[in-house]
Protein backbone atom coordinates (compact mmCIF):
# COMPACT_ATOMS: atom_id res chain seq x y z
CA UNK A 1 0.00 0.00 0.00
CA UNK A 2 1.53 3.35 -0.87
CA UNK A 3 1.68 6.45 1.45
CA UNK A 4 -1.75 8.17 -0.85
CA UNK A 5 -3.72 5.21 -0.83
CA UNK A 6 -3.00 4.99 3.65
CA UNK A 7 -3.71 8.40 3.17
CA UNK A 8 -7.18 7.94 1.91
CA UNK A 9 -7.46 4.89 4.09
CA UNK A 10 -7.16 7.08 7.19
CA UNK A 11 -9.30 9.52 6.00
CA UNK A 12 -12.21 7.17 5.12
CA UNK A 13 -11.93 5.45 8.49
CA UNK A 14 -12.20 8.64 10.29
CA UNK A 15 -14.92 9.77 8.49
CA UNK A 16 -16.59 6.78 9.29
CA UNK A 17 -16.14 7.28 13.10
CA UNK A 18 -17.10 11.13 12.84
CA UNK A 19 -20.42 9.85 10.79
CA UNK A 20 -20.84 6.66 13.77
CA UNK A 21 -20.39 9.41 16.55
CA UNK A 22 -23.06 12.30 14.87
CA UNK A 23 -25.67 9.54 14.27
CA UNK A 24 -26.60 8.52 17.79
CA UNK A 25 -27.50 12.89 17.97
CA UNK A 26 -29.69 12.78 14.70
CA UNK A 27 -31.39 9.52 15.75
CA UNK A 28 -31.93 10.73 19.18
CA UNK A 29 -33.51 14.51 17.79
CA UNK A 30 -36.20 12.20 15.04
CA UNK A 31 -37.62 10.23 17.94
CA UNK A 32 -37.61 12.20 20.82
CA UNK A 33 -38.99 14.78 18.56
CA UNK A 34 -37.38 17.26 21.41
CA UNK A 35 -34.76 19.72 20.03
CA UNK A 36 -35.21 22.36 22.75
CA UNK A 37 -31.78 22.18 23.68
CA UNK A 38 -30.51 23.75 19.59
CA UNK A 39 -30.64 27.19 18.67
CA UNK A 40 -31.92 28.21 15.31
CA UNK A 41 -29.35 30.52 14.91
CA UNK A 42 -26.86 28.06 15.58
CA UNK A 43 -28.33 25.54 13.15
CA UNK A 44 -28.84 28.51 10.78
CA UNK A 45 -25.25 29.45 10.99
CA UNK A 46 -23.74 25.70 10.62
CA UNK A 47 -25.95 25.52 7.16
CA UNK A 48 -24.48 28.69 6.23
CA UNK A 49 -20.96 27.60 7.46
CA UNK A 50 -21.52 24.32 5.27
CA UNK A 51 -22.70 26.05 2.30
CA UNK A 52 -19.73 28.58 1.84
CA UNK A 53 -16.99 25.81 2.92
CA UNK A 54 -18.08 23.95 -0.10
CA UNK A 55 -16.95 26.56 -2.62
CA UNK A 56 -13.85 25.86 -0.54
CA UNK A 57 -13.81 22.17 -0.99
CA UNK A 58 -14.47 22.23 -4.61
CA UNK A 59 -10.44 23.16 -5.08
CA UNK A 60 -9.44 20.16 -2.92
CA UNK A 61 -9.49 16.48 -4.99
CA UNK A 62 -12.34 14.64 -4.60
CA UNK A 63 -11.82 12.62 -1.11
CA UNK A 64 -13.23 11.88 2.46
CA UNK A 65 -12.81 15.48 2.91
CA UNK A 66 -16.26 15.51 0.37
CA UNK A 67 -17.62 12.41 2.12
CA UNK A 68 -17.93 13.96 5.74
CA UNK A 69 -18.81 17.68 4.57
CA UNK A 70 -21.76 16.06 2.80
CA UNK A 71 -22.76 14.34 5.98
CA UNK A 72 -22.39 17.38 7.62
CA UNK A 73 -24.40 19.38 5.51
CA UNK A 74 -27.20 16.74 5.20
CA UNK A 75 -27.37 16.20 8.87
CA UNK A 76 -27.36 19.89 9.31
CA UNK A 77 -30.22 20.79 6.80
CA UNK A 78 -32.02 17.56 8.20
CA UNK A 79 -31.55 19.48 12.05
CA UNK A 80 -32.98 22.57 10.34
CA UNK A 81 -35.68 20.73 9.02
CA UNK A 82 -36.21 18.92 12.34
CA UNK A 83 -36.24 22.45 14.41
CA UNK A 84 -38.98 23.98 12.13
CA UNK A 85 -41.15 21.07 12.48
CA UNK A 86 -41.19 20.35 16.02
CA UNK A 87 -39.87 23.95 17.31
CA UNK A 88 -41.64 25.79 15.23
CA UNK A 89 -45.24 24.24 14.98
CA UNK A 90 -44.63 22.98 11.12
CA UNK A 91 -45.73 19.89 11.94
CA UNK A 92 -49.05 21.25 13.38
CA UNK A 93 -49.27 23.82 10.17
CA UNK A 94 -48.95 20.89 7.79
CA UNK A 95 -51.69 18.77 9.91
CA UNK A 96 -49.14 15.54 10.89
CA UNK A 97 -49.60 16.31 15.23
CA UNK A 98 -52.48 17.67 16.77
CA UNK A 99 -50.74 18.95 19.71
CA UNK A 100 -47.48 19.39 20.61
CA UNK A 101 -47.63 18.99 23.96
CA UNK A 102 -46.75 15.42 25.11
CA UNK A 103 -49.97 13.28 24.99
CA UNK A 104 -50.25 14.95 21.09
CA UNK A 105 -52.03 12.95 18.70
CA UNK A 106 -49.57 11.79 15.55
CA UNK A 107 -52.32 11.66 12.66
CA UNK A 108 -51.71 9.00 10.08
CA UNK B 1 -10.30 38.92 -7.01
CA UNK B 2 -9.70 35.34 -8.51
CA UNK B 3 -11.42 32.58 -7.93
CA UNK B 4 -8.72 30.99 -6.23
CA UNK B 5 -8.62 33.60 -3.65
CA UNK B 6 -12.62 33.31 -3.48
CA UNK B 7 -12.53 29.28 -2.07
CA UNK B 8 -10.20 30.18 0.32
CA UNK B 9 -12.38 33.55 1.45
CA UNK B 10 -15.08 31.75 2.05
CA UNK B 11 -12.94 28.48 3.33
CA UNK B 12 -11.82 30.76 5.93
CA UNK B 13 -15.17 32.61 6.63
CA UNK B 14 -16.69 29.05 6.97
CA UNK B 15 -13.99 27.98 9.33
CA UNK B 16 -14.57 30.96 11.44
CA UNK B 17 -18.47 29.97 11.88
CA UNK B 18 -17.48 26.83 13.14
CA UNK B 19 -15.11 28.10 15.33
CA UNK B 20 -17.24 30.26 16.92
CA UNK B 21 -19.79 27.53 17.39
CA UNK B 22 -17.64 25.52 19.19
CA UNK B 23 -16.56 27.96 21.52
CA UNK B 24 -20.01 27.97 23.33
CA UNK B 25 -20.18 24.28 24.05
CA UNK B 26 -16.45 24.37 25.24
CA UNK B 27 -17.02 27.73 27.32
CA UNK B 28 -20.16 26.26 29.17
CA UNK B 29 -18.37 23.26 30.12
CA UNK B 30 -15.50 25.09 31.22
CA UNK B 31 -17.89 27.35 33.52
CA UNK B 32 -20.37 25.24 34.82
CA UNK B 33 -17.99 21.82 34.85
CA UNK B 34 -21.07 20.09 33.76
CA UNK B 35 -20.02 17.41 31.61
CA UNK B 36 -22.97 15.16 32.51
CA UNK B 37 -24.97 15.45 29.05
CA UNK B 38 -21.60 13.73 27.53
CA UNK B 39 -20.14 10.33 26.85
CA UNK B 40 -16.27 8.95 27.30
CA UNK B 41 -16.57 6.69 24.88
CA UNK B 42 -17.82 9.11 22.49
CA UNK B 43 -15.30 11.77 23.22
CA UNK B 44 -11.87 9.45 23.14
CA UNK B 45 -13.92 8.46 19.79
CA UNK B 46 -14.12 11.50 18.73
CA UNK B 47 -10.54 12.22 19.73
CA UNK B 48 -9.31 9.07 17.95
CA UNK B 49 -10.88 10.02 14.50
CA UNK B 50 -9.65 13.48 14.45
CA UNK B 51 -5.38 11.80 14.97
CA UNK B 52 -6.31 9.78 12.29
CA UNK B 53 -7.94 12.13 10.14
CA UNK B 54 -4.63 13.86 10.19
CA UNK B 55 -2.75 11.28 8.15
CA UNK B 56 -5.45 12.65 5.63
CA UNK B 57 -5.23 16.52 5.99
CA UNK B 58 -1.70 16.48 5.45
CA UNK B 59 -1.97 14.97 2.19
CA UNK B 60 -3.97 18.57 1.15
CA UNK B 61 -2.67 21.57 0.52
CA UNK B 62 -2.15 23.91 3.87
CA UNK B 63 -5.11 25.87 3.91
CA UNK B 64 -8.83 26.23 5.73
CA UNK B 65 -8.51 22.17 6.31
CA UNK B 66 -5.48 22.26 8.17
CA UNK B 67 -6.82 25.42 10.73
CA UNK B 68 -10.52 24.21 10.92
CA UNK B 69 -8.48 20.43 11.51
CA UNK B 70 -6.36 22.02 14.31
CA UNK B 71 -8.93 23.56 16.19
CA UNK B 72 -11.18 20.59 16.52
CA UNK B 73 -8.35 18.87 17.69
CA UNK B 74 -7.50 20.99 19.90
CA UNK B 75 -10.99 21.31 21.60
CA UNK B 76 -11.22 17.32 21.40
CA UNK B 77 -8.57 17.20 23.74
CA UNK B 78 -9.84 20.21 26.12
CA UNK B 79 -12.99 18.30 26.14
CA UNK B 80 -11.34 15.07 27.52
CA UNK B 81 -8.88 17.03 29.81
CA UNK B 82 -12.23 18.61 31.20
CA UNK B 83 -14.11 15.77 31.11
CA UNK B 84 -11.35 13.16 33.13
CA UNK B 85 -11.35 16.42 35.54
CA UNK B 86 -14.65 17.41 36.29
CA UNK B 87 -16.35 13.85 35.83
CA UNK B 88 -17.01 11.82 38.83
CA UNK B 89 -16.49 8.47 37.83
CA UNK B 90 -12.79 9.24 36.92
CA UNK B 91 -11.09 9.31 40.33
CA UNK B 92 -7.11 9.10 39.50
CA UNK B 93 -7.88 12.57 37.50
CA UNK B 94 -10.98 14.00 40.57
CA UNK B 95 -7.95 13.00 43.21
CA UNK B 96 -6.14 15.52 41.26
CA UNK B 97 -8.12 18.17 41.00
CA UNK B 98 -9.65 17.31 44.83
CA UNK B 99 -6.11 19.06 46.10
CA UNK B 100 -7.16 22.56 44.87
CA UNK B 101 -10.40 21.80 46.17
CA UNK B 102 -9.34 20.97 49.62
CA UNK B 103 -7.09 24.11 49.17
CA UNK B 104 -10.51 26.26 48.35
CA UNK B 105 -12.32 24.90 51.58
CA UNK B 106 -9.79 25.60 53.81
CA UNK B 107 -9.56 28.72 52.41
CA UNK B 108 -13.37 29.35 52.67
CA UNK B 109 -13.09 27.77 56.46
CA UNK B 110 -10.40 30.61 57.30
CA UNK B 111 -12.46 33.24 55.93
CA UNK B 112 -15.61 32.19 57.95
CA UNK B 113 -12.85 31.95 61.29
CA UNK B 114 -12.42 35.49 60.77
CA UNK B 115 -15.68 36.95 60.07
CA UNK B 116 -16.53 34.82 63.17
CA UNK B 117 -13.78 36.17 65.45
CA UNK B 118 -14.54 39.83 63.87
CA UNK B 119 -18.56 39.24 65.56
CA UNK B 120 -17.41 37.33 68.51
CA UNK B 121 -15.13 41.10 69.22
CA UNK B 122 -17.81 43.30 68.02
CA UNK B 123 -20.33 41.69 70.32
CA UNK B 124 -17.75 41.17 73.38
CA UNK B 125 -17.36 45.30 72.50
CA UNK B 126 -21.21 45.75 73.17
CA UNK B 127 -21.50 43.67 76.30
CA UNK B 128 -18.41 45.38 77.49
CA UNK B 129 -20.10 48.67 76.87
CA UNK B 130 -23.42 47.56 78.61
CA UNK B 131 -21.77 45.57 81.66
CA UNK B 132 -19.95 49.87 82.29
CA UNK B 133 -23.01 51.11 81.56
CA UNK B 134 -24.77 49.11 84.29
CA UNK B 135 -21.67 49.45 86.53
CA UNK B 136 -22.65 53.56 85.89
CA UNK B 137 -25.69 52.98 86.70
CA UNK B 138 -25.48 51.23 90.14
CA UNK B 139 -22.38 53.41 91.11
Amino acid sequence: MDVHAFQLFAGSFSCGIFIFSNLPMLLKAFRTRDLKSYSLVQILLGNLGNCLYWIYLISLPIGPIWLINGFFTLSSLLMLVGYLYYERGWAVHFGRIDNLRPGGRVRA
Amino acid sequence: MTFGQLQLLAGSFSSLIFVSSNFPMLWKVMKTRDVKSYSLGQIILRNLGNLVYWIYIASLPVGPAWYLQGFFTCSGLVLLVCYLKFDAKCYPFRFANAKSNYLSHYMEFLKAGDRISKLVRRLGARNLQVFHAHESRYD
